[in-house]
Parts: structure tokens; C-alpha cells; sequence
């Protein structure tokens, strides 16, 4: 388990050296680099020696490692074989890390009820309870190392902008420029993001479930996700100010609401119009 | 008004006028057929209170718009209130007046069914033959016919006349030339972020992980927009192309991210099957066999940019891309 | 003065009443000045004399007139703070999820518009859902227009030029979702430059002119910008002024019923009945674009981010009227030829540019083309029912499911995520649709209209079964058979009696039935003494297409006299 440290975000570095400099977009840019590397190079000096030695140290005697592997062989084993080295139906879980773990189990994905194109995300199975799964997760982290569960994601000082533009570059061509979710080759899709917690959504970055791509941290910092965990927060609470949001999907539902209620609505205006009185 | 009997007879269609249907009836006024139903002075009085109330509440919108306007802030809630009370009240008041004038219409207005006769579409053949003859009597007297050199010097004129309209649009934009060629990269330019611009090192990507990257030095990635590139993590052994491992690093290889089809940047990047979608017209290319098209509209694969690692451990491109990258036009050599 | 005043019938002069209060006084005042100016009193007399029949689906094309009256004048207020530069500037607006952000300051400005200008918002929702109900009143418009055959002579020219309206307004539209310079409509507007490029020959140089450079440049918006503010919308005015007089000196068309005949027009006289409903309907046009301002949220540009080359987003789609092109250019085939050095990207071309080519020449043509085959050359005032003209209707139903078909293409990833179905299968599903629903649909749509023909004509011959079976003294059973209310079946007889094509053939009995027929159209058509024996292809080809279209309408044989009679 680590813990990842509320950064300064490169957006507030420049504000507060300079409020004006946020016109110099070079500036902002060097600053912003600057501030990115600094975050980076030390959240991954903690990252590391967060989950390094636990990855190693884990022994069979953990009374946590031996009840997650007894919950693993009655749930999960059938599919990913006795000791998760994976089977027919699923992949190996060692590395898997104990994020992939919470991620899969916490929003109910995994277990797999039908395979399908992807898995959905539904309401988590009852029959494993939040302190299963994490039995499970420190087993599965015992096994091999993998990307560790985030705590205290402390996301509210990131700088919301910033995670716009990394959210429109990485994230929005899959999930939409407002996390509504989109569709993906032959079945697949991108869910919406509007039922994902702050930590699932980091979990999600890091371990890449099915097809997302992974988003390692020396690619996208931490403080980066954080930001990104940001700005999805803040358009998911934000209010739509101009009327019901309608989906926000884009024109299609807009084209709904213009044939059915616009020209719909004014049609019956005519047809009271044109009635005898 | 009818066909006289010097003009010749022509063949025609359509309606004549006749005696009985003068080619003039639009002039008669227009006359009541059903005679108008007199509405009890109750059902009037009762007619003429809903029309006040519904304009009443169009005055007591509006009056609400304006006090609105200026009670509402615009930065509570993003403008949310102030947009629902401007345009709710707006919207109401437009709405009750235009009632108000419709049920004035319908209710208080004699209830009367009019008749009028239509008028001919044409003029009687007399007139139009008349017109044709003035007509050609001007093409007559201006000589058209005769003045053969007037008559080409004139076409020639008037058909050169649009020349300087036309070519006055040329500055318009520059010729394409090469351009469609330039994207940014050259030999040796490293690979940077698209958002922090940082270059990026060996093994920074995670296996399975996707990151879009431009030309380091751009600044403004809308002055290049042909540089997008995406730089993908494959797993070992993934990649099934000769080629575009040869072209990559280390199972790390660079594609174009602009579509081949009409341009849209592309990266719904599906790491375990390694399809990559576009989201404009859902061409379906397979990353790990040279980006080849499986399925859309895209005709081609998606450009690989050469890459290598310097002695620093950073990414740069070998050169430009081999071929015009983005959606195709008449001057790409295929 | 009097005597100018006089009437043309010669009766008693008409002379002003003595005692005038101030306010008649006054508008008589009025009157007489712009006519001593103008000589204007004739034509206002009969413009407010002027009869317009009731019917309902005849205020359609109304709607798009008033939301055109309402994007005047919201436009004129947008661009009091709109700015049409692509220079590069960082947001420093209230809208927080953006500041600091880089973006053009078409995008900043229209961020302005919507946070810190009150009413802006509003002002740029109904200048939006204004457009989107513009084009879609016209299409509306448009299927009354061509379903009850109100495009015929002497309509034609005026239909020519409601096509270009639509055009036009499908341009201006796509003009206007790309000037504020956000991620979609940037997106939007790089597909429109690739399907500029894809054009043989030419493309590259229209683009470079058109952009002034590569994509995206510093010129499109800038340009697009006096488009969209002036050149189309200078273009849209005279040609809607030219629509409406052309209907104001044309007169309307009318549904047959009882009285009305192809010489009159039965309604509403201009001035006051139909200048108050009219009114009113404006007021409530303005309403409806009003109400949608205020509680549908449209084109929200702060979520979709300033544009980027490097970014797009999920389910990226324009606005509906562009939906079907982007349709096609999602269904297409990816197919391409290289040749010489050159590339034709026809996988572009076809959907981009030939096929809404042949879409809109064919809509514009097409009351040609069926007077060409039918010969009708006639005069027409009075609509057909769609029933009447099984061709023509089934045509039209076709020609609405190839392009729903197109439309429901460029929704297909929408589709796809909303039902849970496959990206690919859904295409591939609609490509097949593309190729079979439209004959389909035809074949369906002309035998209903057959059917109900049949259906009609039992109605009027036989009358309404009623349910009550009895038994004859001879053992038979029958139904008993009611007549139809006398008003309805005067009505339904005059609606079977009018045909737009059956010149050539027997009008139903009725005498009545036939007077309006036989006043004008059958009158009007020469045709008959010209037979000639078709000579070359075109006029084969005519005779053969004339013999589709006139499929001989069946008839239930008539021994009843016509209620008429």
C-alpha cells in the first residue's frame, strides 16, 4: 500500500510564483514541466518504496495472504486456476497487483458472471465483503509484483484545467469529452465514468483493466492523475447551466430533442391553429 | 382576351381564359360563403378574459425577465438560475402572447369562410406574344444578327470579364507543393509529450500503454497538425510485422495519429486485442500487423514513424515519415 | 380624390365618413400618405382581402420562416460579442474547469458569451436550437410539399428554390457549429477539409484556398465568419423574399373538399384572421426556441474543450442535418485507386461529395422529372392525398428510409453504445439496410396506397359496414351497409375524383367529381392531340417509366348512383 502525496500541481506553481505568467504560454509551459518532473520524480521515489519491499516481503504466514487465497480458491480459482497462474477463460493474475485486484472486484466486474465482449460494471458481489477483497488483493500482490492500491487520494488541490487537457488527450477519445462512455470495436466499449470513485478511476490508470491501455506513472504522474481524477470530478458534479444535459453525448440527443419536442411540439401548435373553434 | 385570329395558332397547354373565368377575377373581392355564427355576448365577454389573461401573464413574465435579469446572478451555479429564470420567463411570456393572439382568432373573430377565385398563372396569349415580339424586335435593332464582329467581340469581352474576379482569388492560400508532406519530425527530433512536452525515456510506457506524442519544439501543435503520433507499448513478441519491429524500439513503435481516412486523430487503442479505432468513421486498424486496416472506411495503414533511442535514453524519430501522412488527395504518389 | 377613389364597378362613389374620431383619423391619415406616395391602396386592399385556406400542415413552412426571423436577431446580438480570430489566447474567464487553459479567441469568446455575459447563454441555446429547428421545419415543410404533389406547375420554380433554401441552410448551419472552435466542431471541420481534399485534380488547391494553408490554419474561422454572417444569410433573405412573393402571387394550394374547385381558394382572409394567427403562431415559434434554450442544454463548447489537433472525443458527431453525410462517409467501403502517382480517394469522394450530389439534384428535379414521364403539363391547385399517387408517395417513402438509413449511420457508434450492440455488426446491419429497405419500402408503401384507394372507394360505393348481418328471405346473409354522412362522402368523392395523373383515364362517376378535373386539367392538356409514337431512347425510356407510374387504379365496380347525383 502507498500513499500518494497531495503535489503541488504545476498550475498552482505558477500561480503562485506569478499570477500573470499564465499569459506566457511558453512560460506556463516551462513551469509547468518543471513542476511535473519535480512531482513525478518524487512520488515515484514514495511509490517505490511503498510497494518494492512489500512485493518482496510478503510472506506465506500473512494471516491476510492465507485467508485471500482461501477466498480466491472458492471464488476466483475455477476461472483463474488454483494459484492464479490462469487458465482457458482468464488470464494469470501474477503481477496483477493488488489494484487490478480492488479495481475488478470493487466495481463489481470481476466475478465474471457471462463472458461477453467485456466485462460490465455492476453492483459488487455481495458474498465478498470489502475486507475479502482486500484479503484477496494482498494475496494476489504476494504473488508477483503489480501496481499497488492508492490511499488518501487527495485530488481536491489539483489544478482542474490541467486535468482537462490531459483528460481531452488521453482519456476523452474512448470515454468522451464528458466521461459518458463510448463504444469500441465489435462489442466493446469504453463505460462511463460517472459511477467510478477517485480511487477506481486512479486503479483504472494504473493497471489498465482489459482494454484499456495502462497509464504507467512515469507516463502520466501521479499528480497528473490526480488532476485528471480532478476534472473528472468536477464536470461530473458541475451543473449543466444551460438545461438538462441530455446525455452529453453530443448533437444525436440534441437531434431527439429538436424533432420530437421542437418541430413535435409546434406541430400540435399548427394543428390547434388550424382546428375550427 | 382571347386568341385572335391574325397570330398564328400555337400549340400550347394550360388553362385559356374564357369568357365565363376572365383572366382578371383576383380583382373581385373576395366574398363570404358561410355567414358568421354569432356567439353568445357571455361566450364573448368569456373569450375576451382569456385573451387579457393571457397576455396578462406575458406582462407579468417579461416584468420577471427584467427583474431577473439583474436579481440572478450569472455566477451562481454557472449561470444555471439565471438561464432557467431568463429563459423559462422568456419563453412563457412568448408563448402566452402568441396564445393570446390565437384564441383572439379563433373566439372573437367573426367565424367566416371566404372564397375568392383564383387568377390565371399566365397572361393572355396576345400580351405574351407581344412581349416576345418587343423582344426580339430589341434583339433586332441591336443588330445582334448582323454584327458578326460585334456580336464576337462582345462574347469575348463578357466571357473574359469574370478572368479578373477569379484570379483575384488566388491569394487566397499559397499552392500546396510540399506541404502536405511536413509534419515536424526530422531526423533526430525527440519525442515529447503532446501535453507536458517532455521528451520521453525508455520504459517510461507501461506494457499496454499508449502515449501521444509531437515533434519536440512545437509549441502550438495546431501549427503542425500532422504530427500527432502515438507511441505504443507492446508486450514481447506481440508485434507479428517484421517491418514494424524493425522501424520500432524494443516492442515500443510510433503510428501516425491522424487518420488515413478524413483526419481524425485516432487512439481508441484496445491493448489486448490491439485494434485501434477511430472515433469520427470507425476504421478499425490492428497495431500489432503494421496498423493494418480490418475494417471502416480507411483504405490505407496508418503511418509508422522510424524511431530510435539515443545514448540518453530518450526517444527521437529517424527521419520523416516515409509517406504523406493523414487522408488521401490527388497529389499523394500511392 | 373621391373619384379616384371610386369603385371600378361603377357604383355610388365611396366617400370618407364625416365624423372621425383621432384614432381613425389618424390611421386614415397614415393610409392616404404612403398611397399618395406609393399608390399603394390597391395592392393593400387586396393583400388583406387575400384567402388562405386553413389546413394545418400549411403553417410548416411558417415555422422556419419565424425561426429565421429569430436567428436574425439573435446572431445580430452574438456577434456584438463574438470574435472571429484564431489568435492564440489563454482563458481567463469564470468558467474554472478552463482557465489557464490555450485556446483561439473564437473559442474564448464564445466561453465569455456563455459565462459572463447574462443571457448569453440563452441567447447563444436559442440561436442553436433556432437553427436546428430552421433546417428541420424546412425538411417538414418540405415532405407536405412533395407527399401531396404541391411542387407541380405553375409551383415548380418556387420548389426549386426551397431546395436551395434548404441547401443554404444546411450550410449556414455548418458554418456557424464551426465557428466557435471547440473539439467537435473542429473535428467536424477537419473532415470537411479531408472531403475538400478527396476531390480529383482540384482538391488540395480548394483546400489551401479555402484555409489559406494547411489544416486548420489562421483563415477559416475569419472566413467562415463573414460567410456565416453575411454572405449566406444576404443569400437565405432574397431568395426567402422570393419564396414568399411567388406563394403570394401563386396563391395556395388546397386540399379538395367540398366547394372548392382549381378556380377558388376557400379560408381565412389575410387581414385580421390570418394576420392574427399567424402572429400568434410567431410568438409561439419564438416561444418553443425559447422554452428549449432554457431547460435543453445545446452544444455545450466548455465541455468539448478548446480544439486541438491531437485531441478527439468519443461519439463525435454534427450537427443532425450533417448526420446523414457523415453517415455515408461511416458505411462507405474503403476503397481507393493509385494511378500515375495520384490517388482518388473514393472511400471520400463518393459519400462526401457524389452522393449528396445526386441526393440534392435529384430532390431539386424531381417535379420535372414526373412532369417529363407523366406529361402532365397542366395547372394544379388543388393536393393530391399521397394514397392517390401510389408512385410518387412510395418514391417518397424510399427516398426517407435510404437517407434515415444514412442518418442512423452516422449515429452508429451512439447506437452501438446505447443498445449494447457491436460497432461493426451495427454497420455492417445498416449496410445491407441501405442497399434493401429503400425498395422495400417502396413496394410496401405503394400497395398500402393502393389499398387504401380500394379502401376509399368501397366507402363511398358500398358505405360503412356497420356490423349488422341479416338474413335474407332466401337464406342468404348479407351485411347491411350504411352510407356515409352526406358531407363526408361529397368530401371523399372530391378527393377521389382528384387525381394529379389519371388524365388519360375515366374519372370516377359524379359529375361534380369530375367539374374540377374537367374545368382545368383535362382541359389544360394539350397532350392528347399530340400522340406520337416514342421515338429514341429518352422517349422510350419515358413511355416505359409512364406506364410504372400509371398502374391502372383499381375500381370497385359502381352501380350505386353518386350522392352527388
Amino acid at each position: 500500500m502507498t500513499k500518494v502525496e497531495p503535489v503541488t500541481t504545476p498550475g498552482q506553481a505558477a500561480e503562485t510564483v506569478e499570477p500573470t505568467a499564465r499569459s506566457g504560454r511558453s512560460r506556463r509551459r516551462k513551469i509547468a514541466s518543471l513542476g511535473v518532473l519535480v512531482a513525478a520524480l518524487g512520488t515515484m521515489g514514495t511509490l517505490y518504496a511503498g510497494f518494492a519491499p512489500a512485493a518482496s516481503s510478503a510472506s506465506n504466514n500473512d494471516p491476510a495472504i492465507q485467508r485471500g487465497r482461501e477466498l480466491f480458491s472458492h471464488g476466483c480459482a475455477s476461472c483463474h486456476g488454483l494459484n492464479a497462474e490462469g487458465g482457458v477463460r482468464a488470464p494469470s493474475l501474477i503481477g496483477a497487483g493488488a489494484a487490478a485486484v480492488d479495481f475488478q472486484m470493487g466495481t463489481g466486474r470481476m466475478p465474471l458472471q457471462q463472458h461477453g465482449p467485456e466485462a460490465p460494471r455492476k453492483r459488487p458481489d455481495p458474498q465478498f465483503s470489502e475486507q475479502d477483497i482486500q484479503d484477496i488483493a494482498t494475496y494476489i500482490a504476494s504473488l508477483g509484483a503489480g501496481p499497488a492500491e492508492p490511499e488518501d487520494l487527495n485530488y481536491q488541490a489539483a489544478d482542474v484545467a490541467y486535468g482537462g487537457a490531459l483528460f481531452r488527450t488521453n482519456c476523452a477519445q474512448c470515454h468522451n469529452f464528458a466521461g459518458s462512455g463510448g463504444a469500441l470495436t465489435y462489442g466493446k466499449y469504453a463505460p462511463s465514468l460517472s459511477d467510478a470513485t477517485p480511487k477506481q478511476i486512479y486503479e483504472a490508470m494504473i493497471t489498465g483493466p482489459e482494454n484499456m491501455p495502462v497509464f504507467g506513472d512515469q507516463e502520466i504522474s501521479p499528480a497528473q492523475k490526480l488532476a485528471i481524477i480532478k476534472y473528472i470530478r468536477v464536470i461530473k458534479t458541475e451543473p449543466d447551466p444551460g438545461g438538462a444535459g441530455l446525455g452529453r453525448v453530443g448533437p444525436v440527443t440534441e437531434t431527439a430533442v429538436a424533432w420530437l419536442v421542437g418541430i413535435g411540439g409546434l406541430v400540435i401548435i399548427t394543428m390547434w391553429i388550424g382546428s375550427k373553434a | 382576351m382571347s386568341t385572335t385570329d391574325d397570330t398564328p395558332p400555337r400549340k400550347r397547354v394550360g388553362r385559356r381564359p374564357t369568357d365565363e373565368n376572365p383572366a382578371t377575377v383576383e380583382r373581385t373581392s373576395a366574398q363570404n360563403v358561410s355567414e358568421q355564427h354569432a356567439d353568445s355576448p357571455e361566450e364573448l365577454n368569456f373569450a375576451e378574459l382569456q385573451v387579457a389573461a393571457l397576455f396578462g401573464v406575458g406582462i407579468v413574465m417579461l416584468i420577471f425577465f427584467t427583474v431577473a435579469y439583474f436579481a440572478i446572478s450569472i455566477r451562481d451555479n454557472l449561470g444555471q438560475y439565471s438561464n432557467y429564470a431568463l429563459g423559462g420567463s422568456l419563453a412563457l411570456a412568448l408563448f402566452a402572447i402568441g396564445a393570446g393572439f390565437i384564441v383572439w382568432a379563433k373566439k372573437l373573430l367573426p367565424h367566416e369562410k371566404v372564397v375568392q377565385e383564383r387568377h390565371d398563372f399566365f397572361s393572355p396569349e396576345a400580351e405574351e406574344i407581344e412581349a416576345e415580339n418587343t423582344f426580339l424586335q430589341g434583339v433586332d435593332d441591336m443588330g445582334l444578327g448582323r454584327h458578326k464582329l460585334l456580336r464576337r467581340t462582345l462574347l469575348g469581352a463578357l466571357g473574359l470579364f469574370p478572368i479578373p474576379l477569379v484570379i483575384m482569388l488566388r491569394d487566397l492560400g499559397p499552392l500546396p507543393h510540399n506541404s502536405l508532406l511536413v509534419t515536424g519530425w526530422k531526423r533526430g527530433t525527440r519525442l515529447v509529450d503532446a501535453d507536458t512536452k517532455l521528451p520521453i525515456k525508455l520504459g517510461s510506457i507501461e506494457i499496454g500503454g499508449i502515449q501521444t506524442v509531437v515533434p519536440e519544439g512545437v509549441e502550438d501543435i495546431n501549427d503542425f497538425a500532422l504530427a500527432p503520433t502515438m507511441l505504443i507499448r507492446f508486450g514481447p513478441n506481440e508485434i507479428l510485422s517484421k517491418k514494424e519491429r524493425d522501424w520500432g524500439v524494443n516492442d515500443h513503435v510510433a503510428y501516425s495519429k491522424i487518420c488515413t481516412h478524413a483526419g481524425c486523430p485516432i487512439s481508441l487503442y484496445e491493448q489486448q486485442t490491439h485494434h485501434l479505432l477511430c472515433p469520427c468513421h470507425q476504421s478499425t486498424f490492428d497495431m500489432s500487423r503494421d496498423a493494418k486496416v480490418i475494417f471502416g472506411p480507411a483504405a490505407r495503414p496508418l503511418p509508422q514513424l522510424k524511431i530510435y533511442v539515443d545514448s540518453d535514453g530518450y526517444f527521437r524519430a529517424a527521419g520523416n515519415y516515409s509517406q504523406a501522412v493523414g487522408p488521401s488527395f490527388w497529389e499523394r504518389r500511392g | 380624390m373621391s373619384a379616384k377613389k371610386a369603385d371600378a364597378n361603377g357604383d355610388a362613389p365611396v366617400t370618407r365618413p364625416e365624423n372621425q374620431g383621432a384614432a381613425e383619423k389618424a390611421t386614415r391619415g397614415t393610409l392616404k400618405y404612403v398611397d399618395d406616395h406609393f399608390g399603394s391602396a390597391g395592392f393593400l386592399k387586396r393583400s388583406m382581402d387575400k384567402v388562405f385556406p386553413d389546413h394545418w400542415s400549411f403553417m410548416l413552412g411558417e415555422i422556419a420562416l419565424y425561426s429565421f426571423v429569430i436567428l436574425l436577431l439573435s446572431g445580430v446580438y452574438l456577434t456584438l460579442f463574438f470574435h472571429a480570430s484564431q489568435q492564440t489566447v489563454v482563458y481567463n474567464g469564470s468558467y474554472q474547469p478552463l482557465r489557464g487553459v490555450q485556446m483561439t479567441e473564437a473559442y474564448n469568446s464564445t466561453l465569455h458569451i456563455s459565462f459572463d455575459v447574462r443571457g448569453g447563454l440563452l441567447m447563444r441555446q436559442i440561436h442553436h436550437w433556432a437553427a436546428l429547428l430552421f433546417v428541420t421545419s424546412i425538411v417538414v415543410h418540405m415532405f407536405r410539399v412533395f407527399f401531396t404533389g404541391a411542387f407541380k406547375k405553375p409551383r415548380t420554380i418556387n420548389w426549386h428554390i426551397g431546395t436551395v433554401l434548404m441547401i443554404l441552410g444546411i450550410l449556414e448551419g455548418f458554418c456557424g457549429y464551426s465557428l466557435p472552435d471547440d473539439l467537435l466542431s473542429g473535428t467536424g471541420l477537419r473532415i470537411a477539409y479531408s472531403v475538400a481534399e478527396s476531390i480529383p485534380v482540384v482538391g488540395t488547391y480548394v483546400c489551401y484556398f479555402l484555409f489559406g494553408s494547411t489544416y486548420p490554419g489562421q483563415d477559416i474561422i475569419p472566413r467562415l465568419f463573414i460567410i456565416h454572417v453575411l454572405l449566406i444569410p444576404g443569400i437565405l433573405l432574397a431568395l426567402i423574399a422570393a419564396h414568399m412573393m411567388i406563394l403570394w402571387h401563386q396563391k395556395h394550394t388546397d386540399f379538395p373538399g367540398p366547394g372548392k374547385t382549381e378556380q377558388n381558394v376557400i379560408g381565412t382572409k389575410f387581414y385580421p384572421g390570418f394576420f392574427l394567427k399567424t402572429n400568434g403562431f410567431l410568438f409561439m415559434v419564438f416561444g418553443m426556441i425559447a422554452g428549449l434554450a432554457a431547460f435543453a442544454q445545446i452544444n455545450p463548447v466548455w465541455l468539448y474543450g478548446p480544439y486541438n489537433a491531437g485531441q478527439v472525443s468519443a461519439g463525435s458527431q454534427p450537427d443532425w442535418y450533417i448526420l446523414f453525410l457523415e453517415g455515408s462517409l461511416r458505411m462507405m467501403p474503403n476503397w481507393e485507386s493509385h494511378f500515375w502517382h495520384h490517388t482518388i480517394a473514393w472511400n471520400i469522394f463518393i459519400p462526401g461529395v457524389i452522393i449528396p450530389g445526386i441526393m440534392f439534384n435529384l430532390l431539386a428535379l424531381y417535379p420535372n422529372i414526373e412532369a417529363w414521364v407523366t406529361k402532365d403539363k397542366g395547372y394544379h391547385n388543388l393536393l393530391d392525398r399521397p394514397r392517390d399517387v401510389p408512385v410518387r408517395t412510395g418514391l417518397g417513402v424510399m427516398s426517407l428510409v435510404f437517407y434515415m438509413v444514412l442518418v442512423a449511420g452516422g449515429a452508429n457508434d451512439i447506437l452501438a453504445n446505447t443498445f449494447h450492440w457491436s460497432l461493426q455488426a451495427t454497420t455492417w446491419v445498416l449496410r445491407v439496410f441501405l442497399i434493401i429497405l429503400p425498395p422495400i419500402s417502396f413496394k410496401i408503401t405503394k400497395r398500402i396506397c393502393l389499398g387504401l384507394q380500394h379502401h376509399d372507394e368501397a366507402l363511398l360505393h358500398h358505405g360503412v359496414e356497420t356490423g349488422i348481418i341479416r338474413r335474407l328471405p332466401s337464406g342468404a346473409y348479407i351485411e347491411v351497409e350504411e352510407p356515409l354522412p352526406a358531407k363526408r362522402a361529397e368530401t371523399l368523392a372530391k378527393q377521389i375524383g382528384y387525381q394529379g395523373h389519371d388524365d388519360h383515364h375515366e374519372l370516377p362517376a359524379g359529375k361534380n367529381g369530375g367539374a374540377s378535373k374537367n374545368g382545368a386539367a383535362a382541359e389544360a392538356n394539350g397532350h392528347t392531340q399530340t400522340v406520337t409514337r416514342p421515338v429514341g431512347v429518352l422517349a422510350k425510356a419515358r413511355t416505359k417509366l409512364e406506364n410504372f407510374w400509371d398502374e391502372p387504379r383499381e375500381t370497385v365496380p359502381d352501380t350505386q348512383p353518386h350522392p352527388e347525383d
